[in-house]
């Protein structure tokens, strides 16, 4: 048991992405991207972030305090991750240009549940789960590059 | 009480005191505020067989209250005739009653007695009746004004038909909606068209086609019922008339029933959803027009708006929705849970300084509400997603005003009201006082455009808050601004005051213009609300008067009901300050 709570302290803390790009970046022009805002709601208190261009490029991790939000292009496959252990993580694939989208999670982090507002904007395509920290939700980004 | 003529004999008079005696509730009430058998019998010559009742009369935010008026529910049109009459000879004010859900005391001032000389026309019980035709399009429904607005949206349902416009509570009687422009929040989302299916996104109101009216024969010097098309120059003034005129059927036309989706939205910053534009792009503005229909409800002293997203979707559930057959899917704002209950007993007892943990508890219970309920996204008839508010909901009084404006200036009205509401709130904290201990409500819809109106002329209301300005063609909303708190919360009026003037300064032409939401709260003093006679006189008769108009719209409605009920027998003090 306490082997598990370390491994979960050292998953919330050590081994989270240190790639990100700012959080919060808007671009008002119509330029065929659309915006994706991911809420944590209350009762969620677990951290995530977003990763886009095939997971290399990453938000800062966030909590319940503060959403991100994110440009993609219709066609984008993209991936919010948990970090519980397993990880978490939830691939969502753009289906539409110059629109919003809002992802609102909630829940435990054992757990956790999300609404999507904005449905035509962005489809969920699944949820994997890991143990593998070190290579993360990043190892299944192909699987969905592929296939969607 | 010597003065009045009681012509009954004894054996009259028992049998009226029997018939007092035999009103099982309202003969609780007489009782318990101590009315004696005299009181009971001052309706002189009262037409035979029409056996009015004391009745207490409390509105919704219980501002307004008469322990006990006259009070009769007649079976049909004739009788409510009938007691016109007797009120024009005998100088009486009738007024009509439904729910009592309003703030203004538009039916009755506070406080009056039944030596006021006013009987109430109560309507719900039995002038309730709804026809509908369908044999042509648009299809029309002839309802009588004492349907509540749930029986008639259940009556369209049935037949595939149903509202854009409808305000939030179910429980309302249609003649009370229409008195005061009652409305929802739409406007037309990107690419939806569903004007071309009968519906519009002004008020209620703009959906008459006709009506029917108790007005004075000039012959015969009675009041007798009179029907007026829509396009006709005199139905104006009776589209909305604030209870200064008596409709008793109203034909509405009505489009084909819709299947909508209703989304919450609880993450995103009100410093975003009223931010400036450039701000974010999850703002109230994008919301709107994305979908269209947006209502965002901001608790005192918390960061996140409980956001509501109506969508117009086709036939098929959409896959993450909660199918939803009934209305009112949103319990936990109906019902007050006894955490909620003890602060509100503790802010009402003067210890206003626990309203921000209040704030932070009101948005906590709608999280977790939206949650257990699993209320986030719900979907289904038109009915079901857009009326949510049950009279067990929390009993507050607000301010409301309406700006009009283009469509392209939401997002700056908004992000204005926010700079403001924020600076004067923490102004007052700043002196520890908490004036606001509810929600901002804020709500977007179109103006009444008479075009919706299918193969007639249509005529506007006049007195409608949603009346397009002739002079500013391209203004095609309305944004409402309600602040809610809790009656007779210390420093509120003077808050309400001061804002009052502030939305009336900030919101002017050629930019927008601000007319009052006639159902609640405006013409504030420091300390007392309705009263404000510079502001009446002043702002809200600006706000009905175009440049380019012979008139103003409040003088010409106030011509029409002078023709037509020259005696003012529906009419009340509130009423006669407008000068209508």
């Amino acid at each position: 048991m306490f082997k598990i709570f370390i491994l979960i302290i050292f998953n919330l803390f050590l081994i989270f992405p240190s790639y990100s790009n700012s959080t919060n970046e808007y671009n008002n022009q119509e330029n065929g991207k659309s915006s994706i805002r991911v809420d944590l709601l209350f009762g969620a208190g677990y951290m995530m972030w977003v990763c886009t261009h095939s997971g290399n490029s990453c938000s800062s991790a966030f909590t319940i305090t503060n959403g991100t939000a994110i440009e993609v292009e219709k066609g984008d496959t993209f991936y919010v991750g948990i970090a519980a252990l397993p990880r978490i993580c939830d691939f969502y694939k753009v289906t539409n240009s110059n629109s919003l989208a809002v992802i609102s999670y909630w829940g435990t982090v054992f757990k956790p549940n999300f609404n999507i507002f904005g449905d035509e904007t962005i489809q969920f395509l699944n949820r994997e789960t890991t143990y593998n920290l070190i290579a993360g939700c990043q190892q299944f980004q192909g699987k969905y590059n592929e296939k969607y | 009480m010597k003065n009045i003529k009681v012509k009954s004999s004894r054996r009259k008079f028992i049998a009226n005191l029997a018939k007092i005696a035999a009103l099982s509730s309202s003969v609780s009430t007489i009782k318990s505020f101590g009315f004696n058998s005299v009181n009971a019998l001052q309706l002189p010559n009262f037409p035979n067989g029409i056996v009015p009742y004391l009745e207490k009369f409390e509105n919704w935010s219980g501002e307004v209250k008469a322990r006990a008026l006259w009070t009769y529910a007649p079976k049909n049109s004739l009788e409510i005739l009938q007691i016109v009459n007797w009120a024009k000879n005998n100088n009486y004010k009738v007024r009509p009653k439904g729910k009592m859900h309003n703030w203004s005391p538009l039916t009755i001032a506070n406080g009056i007695d039944v030596s006021s000389r006013v009987i109430l026309i109560d309507t719900k019980p039995y002038l309730n009746k709804v026809k509908i035709d369908k044999s042509q399009f648009p299809s029309k429904v002839t309802a009588e004004t004492g349907i509540s607005m749930e029986n008639l949206l259940n009556a369209l349902e049935e037949q595939d038909l149903g509202l854009t416009v409808t305000p939030a509570p179910g429980e309302l009687t249609l003649g009370g909606v229409l008195a005061i422009n009652g409305h929802g929040s739409a406007v037309a989302a990107a690419n939806e068209n569903s004007l071309s299916l009968g519906h519009s996104y002004g008020s209620l109101s703009n959906l008459i086609i006709s009506l029917t009216a108790i007005v004075l024969d000039n012959e015969s010097n009675k009041y007798i019922l009179k029907k007026f098309e829509r396009s006709e120059p005199n139905c104006q003034a009776f589209l909305v008339h604030l209870g200064r005129a008596f409709i008793t059927e109203v034909t509405l036309q009505v489009g084909k029933n819709q299947r909508m989706r209703c989304q919450s939205i609880i993450g995103i910053p009100a410093s975003e959803i009223f931010g400036k534009e450039e701000v974010s792009k999850f703002s109230f503005a994008k919301l709107v027009e994305k979908n269209g229909r947006v209502e965002a409800i901001w608790f005192p002293f918390t960061d996140k708006p409980w956001i509501k997203v109506w969508s117009v979707t086709d036939e098929q559930k959409p896959k993450a929705s909660r199918e939803v057959k009934s209305p009112y899917n949103y319990p936990f704002s109906d019902n007050l849970c006894d955490e909620l209950a003890k602060m509100i007993k503790t802010i009402i007892s003067g210890k206003t300084s626990i309203t921000p943990q209040f704030g932070k508890l009101e948005y906590f219970i709608t999280a977790g509400g939206l949650e257990y309920n699993q209320s986030f996204d719900i979907w289904g008839w038109s009915k079901n997603v857009l009326l949510y508010v049950k009279p067990s909901t929390l009993r507050v009084t607000e301010s409301g005003y309406v700006v009009l404006t283009k469509r392209s200036n939401i997002q700056r009205v908004l992000n204005e009201f926010y700079t403001y509401y924020n600076y004067l709130i923490e102004k007052y904290r700043e002196r520890s006082i908490y004036p606001i201990n509810g929600p901002v409500e804020i709500r977007v819809t179109g103006l009444e455009e008479s075009d919706d109106i299918i193969n007639t002329s249509a005529l506007p209301p006049l007195l409608s808050s949603l009346k397009k300005n002739s002079k500013y063609s391209e203004w095609d909303v309305g944004i409402w601004l309600n602040i809610l708190t809790f009656p007779g919360t210390p420093y509120s009026n003077e808050f309400y005051m001061n804002i009052e003037q502030w939305i009336f300064a900030n919101y002017s032409e050629p930019y927008a213009a601000v007319r009052v939401e006639w159902s609640k709260g405006w013409a504030f003093e420091r300390n007392s609300v309705w009263k404000n006679k510079l502001f009446i006189e002043n702002q809200i008769s600006k706000s009905f008067y175009s440049e380019i108009a012979p008139v103003s719209d409040l003088e010409l409605a106030s011509a029409i009901y002078q023709k037509y009920d020259p005696y003012h027998i529906f009419s009340s003090p509130l009423i006669e300050s407008l000068k209508i």
